[in-house]
């Protein structure tokens, strides 16, 4: 039977990929990658032309990471080498995601992870203790319980440390001695109790910089990592059609039938990046809300508006609903935002209302809603 | 995807074998790759005459540039006054520069000419003639700050090209062009080499329209050339043409006959309506330049390059060897500005740029892998403005600092030139020895504004050549009153080699100045600092207009700091005022007067709790803008302020001093406000003692703003007197200070009548209260004694 899970890991979502990918990979790998440096790079850029799989069929490898192709090929290097990959930027740049899409290709799997938050303790990140069997043999290696870390030192995978400023700093120092030494000390164990880790070993780390200075970095860990600062799309067709695609594939998966709007896509995509940029295409200037304007926010707004359409409303999506879902999702945190917002409507969305018409009208009649 | 420079029909479009009594030697301007080639070529080929694109009346100077005492990088200036009207309707004057690097494979050519006695020159049309040529906003009449000769606009812009990188992969013209025409260039053929530039430099023609080539003169000029190539092979047996590669077809065809030349009428210009001169050049400038897209970026990085494979003949590390050098360089650069980069780093970022090399497929890692690196592993966290300190450092390093220099025997920089008929119009004695004293009627004479103007010109270029003694200072808000200007000047060696050093900037002193202040204009980040350069354009009668605007506009906007946005409101408030007297036409400072107005406002609500230190800054800027709603300019807007007021007063843990003053302010439009500032004032009074010890800052705030409300009935004045009755002895001496300085803001006459009142109170004698007893001289003698044995215990003390 069919087993279903709400969202499979890269690994077996892109199985098929992978396969292809590894099949015809010829180039050099380093000691226990799935596949080399230049293969990992097609699997998330995508590649130009079809790959054939073993069973001899050609399939399409996808370009899954847009934005930045030199962004990857440097985390990909950095990977190969001896420091840790820290991905840096705002919320919904899309970091996890590629910290899953490297882990899987390199490591084949992605789901060797730390989740940082507050209480997130040194026993989370290097190991535990199964405390019956702790009790009943003492302290042996079957007693141990591994953390994700220590997984990923004995297999010489990847492990990922997910929101790593939020954990706290001597906590996330606990991980200096292993990406220097790459060696964890387990005193319990005694002569044992030395974890080597294997060739294929490395951390990739994600932080959030809406977080910055709630835990920051000490610049000793700091030292062992190699920055990458994940940058929101900057190209609004590029933007537009990573709209289209989640919320195809997100609708897709949920079963509901309805398709997704070009012109509303660009709508949407178009003011978000003008939030986010500050600048209208004819030059207008706009003050930025303090909200997070991501992509994935602008997602978010068009999947709620589409859902909405369809359980509730059988006539189609509604630009009004989409301007609350809107509001909704930049007026979180400040009321200032909202005047940003309106301020954003009353010049922008009002003059393309006037030269372009259509949507954007709907669009400007809509800012009623701007409350 | 070598395959994607090859072509099977390409290479016989134009024949290239060393047996052709023309040869055409394709180039790209400062690229070390060509150069290289090039001396193979030329070795190879052994011209007896080698002729390079470049207005032709620049021959005169070939002596100059490839004499052994001239160090690159050098420029040659060319002008034009069309004072006939040729171009259009307006007298205009034009300029462009045509830099020399080492790099440069047109240099090259001419140095190996002189150096083996082979005879050469330049084909191409006069400066004039080419814009005569040439259709308006079009080549070489584009409006730029800076106009270079050298454009290839055409190969940086082709659509074909920019496909070509994508399909490669590459992020821009310049990394494709790295990888397959300098990194490449050092591993393969010259026959390949030159099969490359063909190839791609043929397909941009084929794909450029024949109007385009037409509007901007191209077709003129390569008639011309081709003119001059065919003269001159009447003299020689083997001519090495070093051009454009854009243009090397183009002579081909019309050499071969394939093509019609198009017909040229040349003009006759005396050396005061077109000239050239030589000028020591920098690397800074000519990457300027190479922004729009005249020649190779970052000459510093490739004249590491260069030396690699001309001085060290190690061809095969010679970017390698650049690589480290450059590495090194921002690495010190950035421990030098407080950021240690460690060795780790440094072996980090090697790895990071010979990985991405590999992965990318290049022969050897280039420059846009060390910018990749750089940015990796020297950048510790978000990579932003703030951060991107080592990737600014790289990027100078790249850009290089070298300055040129021009053989003795090179004719007078024109910067110079300049400066010397400037001085000649306005009579100054700059021959003498003796510093000259002047002094100028700045409202009243319009020649003495101008010699103002240069002044401050001189002054902002640090010529060490003017210095105002007397004037009104306006930066500094100080003598503003003065309406005359009293300056001493003397001209030294100091004021030559400074001025020398800024004609990299420009051909006359104002045209150094703008460029100069354009380029400290984008190094700054804050408003304040901004409007401050705005007051020295002003000053220095440079027309920021246009060019000012988007970056001003944007340092408002990103500007969180409000006493900086405060600074500018000064400033450009100031200006807008002064305009009309100094006779200058501002547009801009009455609309960045807005802009920072509005900013301010908003950010006002947060600052009422300014830290005590800056309380007396921020109501200056509270004043300031409640003197904009008076006037005119900002009238519409007094609500708008007066509202950001109110959310002042409603917010808690008010700064005393700022509370007073903003409730003064609303009670200057809006007199209801008194019994807002009443009740304001009980509430310190019936505080504790420490609430209490700030009425007295508050009424200092309020009285800096509307001291009036003291003189209107006794109410304010029994508050006050309630206030200090409240005080013990030792809190009174502790606010004393404060009350002084609260007291202050009135005339003597107030003064004067508000201790009246205060006597009233208490039923004392006003005339006794203000008449300080008279002291006996032997009192007075023993109190300074007192005061010196205190003092000089004091400084014992502090021993």
């Amino acid at each position: 039977m069919e087993q279903k899970f709400i969202k499979p890991p890269v690994e077996v979502r892109y199985r098929e990929e992978l396969d292809a990918l590894a099949a015809n990979d010829t180039g050099r790998k380093p000691e226990n990658w799935v596949l080399s440096p230049k293969a990992v790079r097609t699997f998330i850029l995508g590649s130009s032309k079809p790959v054939s799989t073993a069973d001899g069929r050609k399939i399409e490898i996808r370009k899954k990471f847009f934005g930045n192709d030199g962004l990857v090929e440097r985390c990909i290097i950095t990977l190969a080498g001896s420091r840790g990959l820290m991905l840096v930027g705002e919320p919904g740049t899309a970091k996890t995601m590629l910290s899953e899409l490297l882990s899987a290709a390199i490591s084949g799997v992605s789901t060797n992870t730390v989740q940082g938050t507050a209480g997130t303790t040194e026993d989370m990140i290097k190991y535990s203790w199964n405390y019956a069997l702790l009790l009943a043999k003492g302290p042996v290696k079957e007693a141990l319980v591994p953390s994700p870390l220590y997984v990923g030192m004995s297999k010489g995978i990847i492990t990922r440390f997910e929101e790593i400023t939020r954990t706290p700093a001597e906590i996330q120092d606990s991980l200096i001695s292993v990406m220097s030494d790459k060696v964890l000390n387990i005193p319990e164990l005694e002569d044992e109790g030395l974890l080597f880790a294997r060739p294929g070993f490395n951390i990739i780390g994600t932080a959030n910089i809406r977080d910055k200075g709630v835990n920051e970095m000490s610049s000793a860990l700091k030292r062992r990592f190699n920055f990458e600062t994940v940058e929101p799309v900057k190209d609004i067709r590029l933007e537009k059609q990573i709209i289209m695609n989640e919320v195809g594939e997100s609708a897709a998966a949920d079963r509901i039938g309805m398709p997704v709007d070009t012109d509303v896509a660009e709508l949407l995509a178009m003011t978000y990046h003008e939030l986010r940029e500050g600048i209208s295409d004819t030059g207008i200037k706009i003050e930025k809300p303090s909200a997070v304007m991501s992509t994935a926010e602008a997602v978010s707004v068009y999947y709620q508006t589409l859902s909405n359409a369809w359980y509730y409303e059988h006539s189609g999506m509604s630009i009004e609903d989409l301007t609350q879902n809107l509001v909704n999702a930049v007026c979180k945190d400040t009321k200032d935002d909202l005047e940003k917002l309106k301020a954003y409507f009353n010049t922008v969305v009002k003059q393309r209302s006037e030269k372009v018409g259509g949507l954007w009208k709907e669009y400007y009649t809509a800012r009623k809603y701007l409350k | 995807m070598e395959g994607i420079l090859h072509s099977p029909e390409i290479p016989e479009m134009i024949p290239f074998d060393y047996s052709q009594r023309i040869l055409y030697y394709p180039v790209r301007h400062h690229s070390p790759g060509c150069s290289f080639h090039l001396y193979r070529v030329m070795e190879q080929y052994r011209p007896d005459c080698i002729l390079v694109e470049g207005p032709q009346n620049a021959d005169k100077l070939i002596p100059v540039l490839t004499d052994k005492g001239t160090v690159p990088p050098v420029a040659f200036y060319y002008f034009y006054k069309d004072s006939a009207k040729y171009i259009n309707d307006e007298e205009g004057e034009y300029k462009c520069y045509y830099p020399f690097l080492n790099t440069s494979p047109e240099y090259n050519a001419l140095c190996f000419a002189s150096e083996n006695g082979i005879a050469c020159g330049f084909i191409d049309l006069p400066y004039g003639d080419i814009l005569i040529n040439t259709a308006d906003e079009k080549g070489l009449r584009e409006k730029k700050d800076i106009s270079s000769y050298s454009d290839e606009h055409y190969l940086a812009e082709s659509r074909y090209i920019n496909a070509l990188c994508r399909k490669t992969g590459m992020r821009s013209f310049e990394e494709f062009w790295e990888k397959y025409f300098e990194i490449d260039a050092l591993h393969i053929t010259t026959e390949e080499y030159i099969r490359r530039m063909y190839y791609d430099c043929l397909i941009t023609r084929k794909n450029t329209p024949i109007e385009e080539m037409m509007a901007d003169g191209c077709l003129v000029r390569e008639s011309f050339m081709a003119e001059n190539i065919l003269k001159k092979s009447e003299m020689y047996k083997k001519i090495l043409v070093v051009t454009g590669g854009f243009h090397s077809y183009g002579l081909y065809q019309i050499i071969e006959g394939k093509v019609r030349p198009q017909k040229i009428r040349l003009h006759s210009f005396s050396d005061k309506v077109q000239d050239v001169y030589a000028m020591s050049y920098s690397f800074e400038a000519a990457d300027a330049l190479s922004g729009y897209s005249s020649g190779m970026q970052n000459p510093g990085f490739y004249d590491r390059v260069w030396k690699n494979i001309i001085d060290r003949k190690e061809i095969n590390k010679a970017y390698e060897n650049a690589l480290l050098d450059t590495l090194l360089d921002c690495a010190k650069a950035c421990a030098k500005d407080k950021l240690l980069i460690t060795m780790s780093d440094i072996s980090a970022a090697v790895t990071m740029y010979q990985g991405l090399a590999a992965m990318r497929e290049k022969r050897s890692a280039g420059l846009y892998e060390l910018y990749d690196s750089v940015g990796t592993c020297f950048i510790k966290g978000e990579k932003n403005g703030s951060s991107d300190l080592p990737l600014r450092l790289l990027s100078r390093s790249a850009t290089g600092s070298d300055i040129g220099k021009l053989c003795d025997s090179a004719e007078k920089v024109p910067i110079i030139k300049n400066f010397e008929e400037l001085s000649k119009k306005y009579k100054l004695k700059t021959e003498s020895v003796i510093e000259q004293k002047i002094e100028l009627e700045l409202f009243a004479k319009p020649m003495h504004r101008e010699i103002s103007r240069l002044f401050y010109q001189m002054s902002f270029l640090d010529c060490n050549f003017a210095k105002r003694i007397k004037g009104a200072d306006i930066i500094n808000n100080s003598d503003r009153s003065r309406i005359r200007e009293q300056w001493a000047y003397k001209r030294t060696a100091e004021t030559d080699s400074a001025l020398i050093d800024s004609s990299a900037y420009g051909g006359t002193v104002e045209e150094a100045c703008t460029v100069l202040s354009i380029r400290k204009l984008r190094d700054v980040q804050k408003c304040s600092n901004a409007a401050k350069l705005y007051v020295e354009c002003f000053l220095m009668g440079i027309d920021t207009t246009e060019k000012f605007s988007d970056r001003m506009e944007n340092i408002i906007i990103s500007d969180g700091d409000f006493f900086s946005i405060g600074q500018g409101i000064y400033y450009f408030n100031m200006l807008e005022r002064l305009a009309e007297l100094y006779k200058r036409d501002e547009h801009n400072s009455e609309y960045f007067l807005k802009k920072c107005f509005y900013k301010a406002v908003s950010m006002l609500p947060d600052m009422i709790n300014v830290t005590e230190e800056r309380s007396e800054e921020c109501i200056r800027i509270c004043r300031l803008l409640y003197s904009l709603v008076s006037g005119s300019l900002l009238s519409d807007e007094a609500e708008l302020l007066k509202e950001s007021f109110v959310s002042m007063t409603k917010k808690a843990d008010p700064e005393p001093s700022v509370y007073g003053a903003v409730l003064g302010l609303l009670y200057g439009s809006d007199s209801n406000y008194k019994k807002e500032i009443s009740s304001a004032v009980r509430a310190y009074l019936s505080g504790s003692k420490e609430i209490q010890k700030q009425g007295a800052a508050f009424l200092r705030g309020l009285f800096s703003t509307a001291r009036d409300i003291v003189l209107i009935g006794d109410e304010f004045v029994k508050i006050t007197d309630s206030l200090i009755k409240g005080f013990e002895m030792e809190d009174f001496m502790e606010v004393l200070p404060e009350l002084r300085l609260a007291f202050s803001y009135f005339s003597p006459y107030e003064t004067d009548r508000i201790a009246r009142s205060a006597a009233e109170l208490h039923n004392g004698d006003a005339e006794r209260l203000q008449k300080e007893m008279n002291v006996n001289e032997d009192v007075y003698a023993a109190g300074i004694l007192l005061e010196k044995d205190i003092l000089k215990e004091m400084r014992w003390g502090s021993d």
